[in-house]
């Protein structure tokens, strides 16, 4: 074929292809490929290049021979050995019958689209049974907390990099797709195919996350949470408040029912309940059985009347495992639960005998009996058919993409009728308008719209054509960058300057694409998207050093603690050598040569200048191994050293905003130029190099200064010492006086009342005085006694209850003056009564006390009501009250006063205002 | 800090590194080869032995005393700020304590103190020099103890109050009561909520005609920093405080949210509520984190730029110039890099009568070019006009410059002299935006005044809602030098109308 076909193609397409939009109808029927739809627009990408990715990601060279045009490992189809313990057998028989109708977008064809549709059902229904034979998976109910746990894990840790979400119904347009899986996988089967994927599919373009296995467990569930499991168990739910499982038979259950597992977040209440799960068990054969009970709280197994496992009490997930000896034969099982407080789980789990970690409710049935629902057939293996299966396995096909190893069990021969499958024309002889590329019937059905069909051919026909493939270094990169779909979370320059993928589409107006974002997210939110988006590539060879460039190719990496997208693991054969292309390609030019002028040690010393708070401040940014920054809690600084390379290093520091766009990172030597002309003479480059050498010591590195808080302790002189911040049990608007007597004080002028009185040590400021300020500070001092944490003054009545919340009769804080002491009076109001508040300190027998002098002015007589203090221990006598042996309170001066202590313990002093001013004293001894 | 020495040490500096790796150096806009002391000199203020005055506002007394409040809660008295030696200032202590002051007002020779909660009216009664009455004027908000809600208060206005911009709680929630509101409290203590829609403020100010404004931080729903205006009644552009319109109907009903991923002029003609940014702050280029401001009322004693905006950048340690105009009835205009190499992160900014200004910083929570932890400086105008872009103006079809000095007539009547890219910013709920929508404006014609003192340029198309990125690296004064500062970043939210276009 000659240049003259190529354009005949693109006419030919281009007629058949009308318009563009046009694609979008048929988005839900031709075959997936991530790389081909994320640059559908972009004009530097020929159709000969998205030709050679198409065929590669739907292999078409497992059965014609071609030349290898791409520099990625074709995308192998699933493993199919032992498919049997991996897919449900329901699942078969529909999918091959028509695969793009139950998985839309999949790049299986439909290999039997050519056949009668009698000869269609007998055979998709043999290969079924065939592929059914090879193994067994039991469907299992997910629980609700799993499902919640594996919905927030879905759409962060990066599954929606690839995939659609799943609580938003959007589709965007290069979502890999997913299919009904709970119509797919059991959720073991599925837990297994997300621990492992390249297991069943090893090209990695479903990549292997690092996750636990009960993160992938979580994530399963959440993905088959639709999945309609029959019954498993019976349960009777209960309310009550108890520290060890109680007698449940005593006990009324709040409601009962079926569920499908030990469910324990099946009723209304948080805390405070139990469940008593029930069921039949038909043990198989006799033998020892290991049991394991994991429960938060407390939980026992009880086997025909007699506990196996005992795991009661309240505590957290704890487990507990017993082994028992079974006969065959059916048996009553029964496991209690409760839950005091907090979390709340359980798990049973049975080894031996064959089983292996098998959650035990798979195992259970509500009933004695076997009932058969007649709606609901399962699947029951034939072995003829399945012989039969294995048969057409070769005849349509199937072997020609998925590898299999045959199960060990015989099936036998089975005789079929030869079918004439037809030799497949190698590319140098293809027509590209005729066999799978043909509209009307092709010979294997891809369900490729006429755009695929178009690149395809037009890439067939350049190799005819023996057109020399762009094969640069960067194309070569882009290869691996696209088929992996690395795009999807990274973006890279090119070198004409344009940028290729990320998060965010730096095109601009692929909003598409640009939908995905508000999956991407992270626990430092000030840190933008820095702190959400994975890096961009560009440089990484030069970035990054040859060693932990490949640790985070071949094992993943976590070195972003703040963000929840996680970098899975490819595979080596799927990388290739794609770290050596980069090395080679992502070379850095004029980096300076760094010039030593110092001994190793003064640098460093330097280094460690820099990077504290007297200057650059990288701390206040950059987390230091274990010590938090002050601020936001970017990348650890004692890792840099681990991952990058020191030219890498200089050319970031020196502008950080060519590597990193939009970083918030700043130009520390702005224009090249130090802030610092005394270190290392003012030479900008020696500077960042002191860094990288002061860092090379990772952990083990000297503090840089201001990494440590140091105690700012506040001391009164002569006079008081104020402090106004957030003290913990004086609120966010606490008043703290301490007095030079050596006692201390905090009032709470939101609520106006004083809240704490201390001994000693009046305050650390250091928490408000380094870094942002955030939180709470206590005391420093000894002895510490906390008042009422309530609105303490009442007007006219007494309040049924004494509450934080204000309303307009509440006092208010109008503010303080100094006595000639310069010690602070408080001032607060509240409907006519002006109330000034002076603590006073006394020394007596060597200890610090204080006394409130009152001077209250009411502008007409009324009562106020006031809220000493409150515990069950309160006694009254005269005019003192003796909390316990914990403080007293003594009220003296011209006052008619009543003191009275209700039910909950809180005194109360009824206080008769005369209009004009009353003027008493409270002396507290604590 | 000998600020000669490192401008010398860098004009050397610049030149190895420009010929070792020219690429790092040309696109930024490098101000080395000027001096700036020949303009403007920053001298250092002595601050008080062993205090760590983390500045957070200025106020000066009727009686020439400048009051400073600083982040650890102290106010100290600086006697006699204007002699000539700035080192022979002497400062006393006034009140100690309070809560982060970041605002302070002076009236009847009282001191009015915005702390975290509360408004504090602070007297001196006995006239010791140190304040003896302590008293809470407003409390009309709420706090929590959440660092992030902070209380940035103005002096007062014509009507006698203080503005007040409550900081979110965190960046992305509002809390407490009016946490992301604008107030005003008069002399009695009423609260009048005022606007809606503040972020993370970081200084407010009044310009010449009484309008205030303030500085909002890069974060949710700020692409980037800028400086807005606070038109009562207006939603500031962040809705998380909106749920407090139940609180009081002060400002009308709570309009609809802005939707995220768009564009603030796209959003603003769907709500008219919505009051553009009237000057972005284009993050990197024109600092990172936008503070106080002051408005140059000295009539000519700080240099050229008569009434003119001066907003400090924490994180830059720099002052940048701001010059504003009306158009449709909203503030917009351009800003300009004006002095840097200060020594701390700028926070507040105040003039006095004789055209001095005062500058003081804090690097505490957010890093700062300026490597002292804190930093109180005096900056005076030498009498040395420097060649600058005065100000810049929207036209239908382009922009009028004027200059502080006559211009080359052959390098400004070049459009060669000239280059215009322009960008904006994603109005959207997650944190911050990178520039977006890149176009380059092409500059047509470029015409000089008689006076040579006016460049009139026009362009091929202006882009609404976007910053017109103004390089002049070409033009030359008459004297024959180049501009201090050859770039401009003009917010050009709304383009102003042909005066034909409306005859017609």
């Amino acid at each position: 074929m000659t240049v003259k076909t190529t354009f005949f193609l693109s006419i030919f397409f281009a007629i058949s292809l009308l318009t563009l939009p046009a694609l979008a109808e048929d988005n839900e029927k031709h075959p997936l490929v991530p790389g081909l739809e994320r640059f559908i627009d972009v004009e530097t990408i020929t159709n000969v290049e998205r030709g050679n990715l198409l065929i590669n990601e739907l292999n078409c060279a497992s059965c014609h021979e071609a030349k290898s045009n791409w520099s990625v490992q074709p995308k192998q189809a699933p493993v199919l050995s032992k498919v049997g313990e991996r897919i449900l057998p329901e699942y078969f028989q529909s999918y091959l019958l028509n695969p793009q109708h139950v998985k839309p977008g999949t790049t299986m064809p439909n290999v039997l689209a050519g056949k009668s549709e009698s000869e269609q059902q007998l055979i998709a229904e043999s290969l079924a049974h065939f592929l059914a034979s090879t193994g067994t998976v039991t469907k299992q109910n997910s629980n609700s907390k799993s499902v919640s746990q594996g919905e927030q894990l879905f759409h962060s840790v990066g599954c929606v990099a690839c995939h659609n979400p799943q609580n938003e119904d959007v589709k965007i347009a290069t979502s890999v797709p997913l299919g009904s899986l709970e119509d797919k996988y059991s959720l073991s089967s599925l837990t297994e195919f997300i621990k492992n994927p390249m297991h069943a599919r090893p090209s990695g373009r479903m990549p292997q996350f690092n996750l636990s296995n009960s993160e992938a467990q979580n994530i399963a569930a959440y993905l088959i949470r639709d999945a309609v499991v029959e019954s498993k168990i019976n349960f009777a739910y209960y309310e009550g408040k108890w520290e060890n499982l109680p007698d449940f038979d005593q006990l009324k259950p709040v409601s009962k029912g079926t569920t499908s597992g030990f469910d324990v977040q099946l009723g209304k209440a948080k805390d405070h309940f139990g469940i008593v799960f029930t069921g039949f068990w038909d043990v198989p054969t006799d033998g020892e059985y290991r049991f394991k009970l994991t429960s938060d709280d407390g939980s026992r197994l009880i086997i025909d009347g007699n506990t196996i496992v005992d795991n009661d009490g309240i505590h957290g997930m704890n487990s507990v495992e017993k082994a028992a000896s079974m006969t065959a034969g059916i048996h009553q099982v029964r496991v209690e639960f409760f839950e005091y407080q907090g979390g709340e789980d359980l798990r049973v789990v049975v080894n031996g005998n064959g089983l292996k970690e098998i959650s035990f409710e798979s195992l259970l049935r509500p009933t004695r009996e076997v009932v058969i629902d007649p709606d609901n057939q399962p699947f029951v293996l034939d072995l003829k058919k399945a012989a039969l299966g294995k048969a057409h396995f070769q005849s349509v096909g199937c072997a020609s993409c998925h590898e299999m190893k045959l199960p060990k069990n015989d099936l036998g021969e089975a005789e079929i009728e030869v079918l004439n499958l037809p030799t497949p024309v190698p590319f140098s002889k293809m027509n590209p308008l005729a066999g799978c590329l043909s509209d009307t019937q092709p010979a294997v059905d891809f369900r490729l719209n006429s755009f695929q069909r178009m690149c395809i051919a037009e890439a067939i026909s350049a190799e005819q054509n023996s057109e020399t493939q762009n094969n640069n270094p960067e194309q070569l990169i882009h290869e691996k960058l696209v088929t992996l779909n690395c795009y999807a979370c990274h973006n890279r320059q090119m070198s004409d300057r344009s940028i290729r993928g990320g998060v965010v589409d730096m095109r601009g107006d692929s909003l598409e694409i640009y939908d995905r974002k508000k999956w991407f997210t992270g626990t430092q939110v000030e840190m933008g998207d820095e702190g959400q988006h994975p890096p961009a590539l560009k440089s990484i060879g030069a970035k990054l050093n040859r060693k932990w460039l490949d640790k985070v190719l071949l094992e993943s990496a976590k070195d972003r603690p703040y963000m929840l997208t996680r970098m899975p693991k490819f595979g080596a054969d799927n990388l290739g050598t794609l770290a050596d292309e980069l090395v080679a390609f992502d070379k850095l030019t004029n980096v300076p040569v760094v010039t030593e002028s110092e001994t190793e040690r003064k640098i460093k010393s330097h280094g460690r200048f820099l990077a504290g708070d007297q200057a650059l401040s990288c701390i206040k940014c950059h987390t230091f191994g274990k010590y938090p920054a002050t601020g936001v809690q970017a990348i650890d600084l004692t890792t840099m050293t681990k991952r990058l390379n020191r030219d890498w290093f200089q050319m970031y520091m020196l502008k950080p905003s060519n590597f990193r766009r939009g970083t918030r990172m700043p130009e520390s030597w702005p224009g090249g130029k130090s802030y610092y002309p005394d270190i290392l003479n003012g030479d900008t480059s020696q500077q960042i190099d002191s860094i990288w050498k002061f860092l090379e010591d990772g952990e083990r590195a000297a503090k840089p200064k201001g990494l440590v808080r140091s105690k700012m302790e506040l001391k009164p002189g002569d006079t008081p010492k104020m402090y106004r911040n957030f003290i913990q049990g004086a609120g966010a608007r606490a008043v703290g006086v301490g007095y030079p007597e050596e006692v201390n004080l905090a009032f709470d002028a939101e609520l106006c009342r004083l809240a704490l009185l201390w001994q000693e040590n009046f305050i650390d400021a250091s928490r408000h005085w380094s870094g942002r300020g955030q939180g709470f500070e206590p005391p420093l001092g000894e002895n510490l006694l906390e008042l009422p944490d309530a609105i303490v003054f009442a007007k006219n009545s007494q309040p049924d209850q004494w509450t934080k919340t204000k309303g307009p009769d509440s006092p208010h804080f109008k503010g303080y003056h100094f006595d000639e002491n310069r010690r602070p009076v408080f001032d607060y109001q509240l409907d006519g009564i002006v109330i000034k508040d002076q603590p006073v300190p006394t020394v007596e027998d060597d200890r610090a006390l204080i006394t409130r002098k009152f001077t209250i002015v009411a502008d007409q007589p009324c009562k106020l009501y006031y809220l000493v203090g409150q515990s069950e221990q309160a006694k009254i006598e005269g005019n003192s009250i003796v909390f316990g042996d914990r403080w007293t309170t003594q009220f003296s001066g011209a006052v008619k006063l009543q003191l009275s202590k209700d039910k909950n313990g809180s005194v109360v002093a009824e206080i008769d205002l005369p209009k004009g001013q009353t003027v008493f004293q409270q002396k507290y001894d604590w | 800090m000998n600020h000669r020495f490192i401008s010398s040490c860098f004009t050397s500096t610049a030149f190895i590194l420009a010929l070792a790796f020219p690429i790092v150096l040309f696109p930024t806009v490098s101000f080395g080869q000027i001096n700036q002391s020949e303009y403007y000199k920053i001298s250092k203020v002595p601050t008080p032995e062993g205090v760590v005055l983390e500045v957070g506002d200025f106020e000066f007394m009727a009686d020439g005393r400048l009051a400073v409040s600083s982040r650890r809660g102290d106010i100290f008295m600086f006697h006699k700020p204007l002699q000539p030696d700035a080192s022979k200032i002497t400062s006393s202590l006034f009140m100690d304590g309070l809560h982060e002051v970041l605002g302070l007002a002076e009236r009847d020779g009282s001191l009015y103190a915005t702390q975290r909660g509360e408004i504090t009216r602070l007297q001196d009664q006995t006239g010791d020099g140190l304040a003896d009455v302590c008293e809470t004027i407003s409390d009309g908000w709420g706090i929590n103890g959440d660092y992030h809600e902070y209380a940035f208060g103005s002096e007062f206005d014509s009507n006698g109050d203080i503005w007040v911009t409550l900081c979110l709680t965190g960046s992305f929630t509002s809390q407490n009561k009016y946490r992301g509101w604008c107030l005003r409290v008069s002399p009695d203590g009423t609260v009048t909520p005022t606007c809606s829609g503040v972020r993370s403020p970081g200084g407010i100010g009044f310009n010449a005609a009484g309008d205030v404004f303030y500085t909002d931080n890069q974060g949710p729903w700020n692409g980037t920093c800028g400086l807005k205006w606070l038109r009562p009644g207006s939603f500031q552009g962040n809705p998380q405080g909106n749920s407090w319109y139940k609180e009081t109907d002060a400002i009308g009903v709570r309009p609809q949210d802005p939707q995220s991923g768009s564009r603030i002029m796209a959003e603003a003609k769907k709500l008219p509520e919505l009051e553009p940014t009237a000057i972005l702050f284009p993050y990197k280029k024109m600092g990172q984190s936008a503070a106080g401001i002051v408005c140059d009322q000295s009539n000519g004693k700080f240099g050229p730029f008569k009434e003119q905006l001066f907003v400090c950048d924490q994180t830059f340690s720099w002052v940048m110039r701001v010059d504003l105009e009306k158009v449709n009835g909203h503030y917009q205009g351009a800003c300009f890099p004006f002095t840097e190499g200060f020594g701390s992160g700028n926070l507040a900014i105040e003039q006095a009568s004789n055209g001095m200004m005062f500058v003081g910083g804090t690097n505490r929570g957010w890093g700062s070019r300026g490597k002292s932890p804190f930093a109180l400086e005096r900056l005076e105008w030498t009498g040395k006009t420097p060649f600058e872009v005065l100000s810049m103006n929207a036209k239908p079809d382009g922009f009028e410059l004027q200059f502080t000095k006559p211009v080359d007539r052959e390098t400004a009547n070049k459009i060669e002299s000239y280059s215009m890219p322009t960008y904006t910013y994603i109005y959207q709920e997650s944190y911050g935006s990178p520039e977006v929508d890149h176009v380059e404006c092409n500059i047509t014609s470029a015409s000089v005044s008689e006076d040579g003192l006016t460049v009139r340029l026009t362009v091929d198309q202006l882009h609404e809602g976007h910053v017109h990125e103004l390089h002049l690296d070409g033009v030359r004064s008459a004297e024959g030098n180049p501009l201090w500062h050859p770039v401009g970043y003009y917010t050009l939210n709304y383009i102003p109308e042909s005066k034909v276009a409306l005859e017609d």
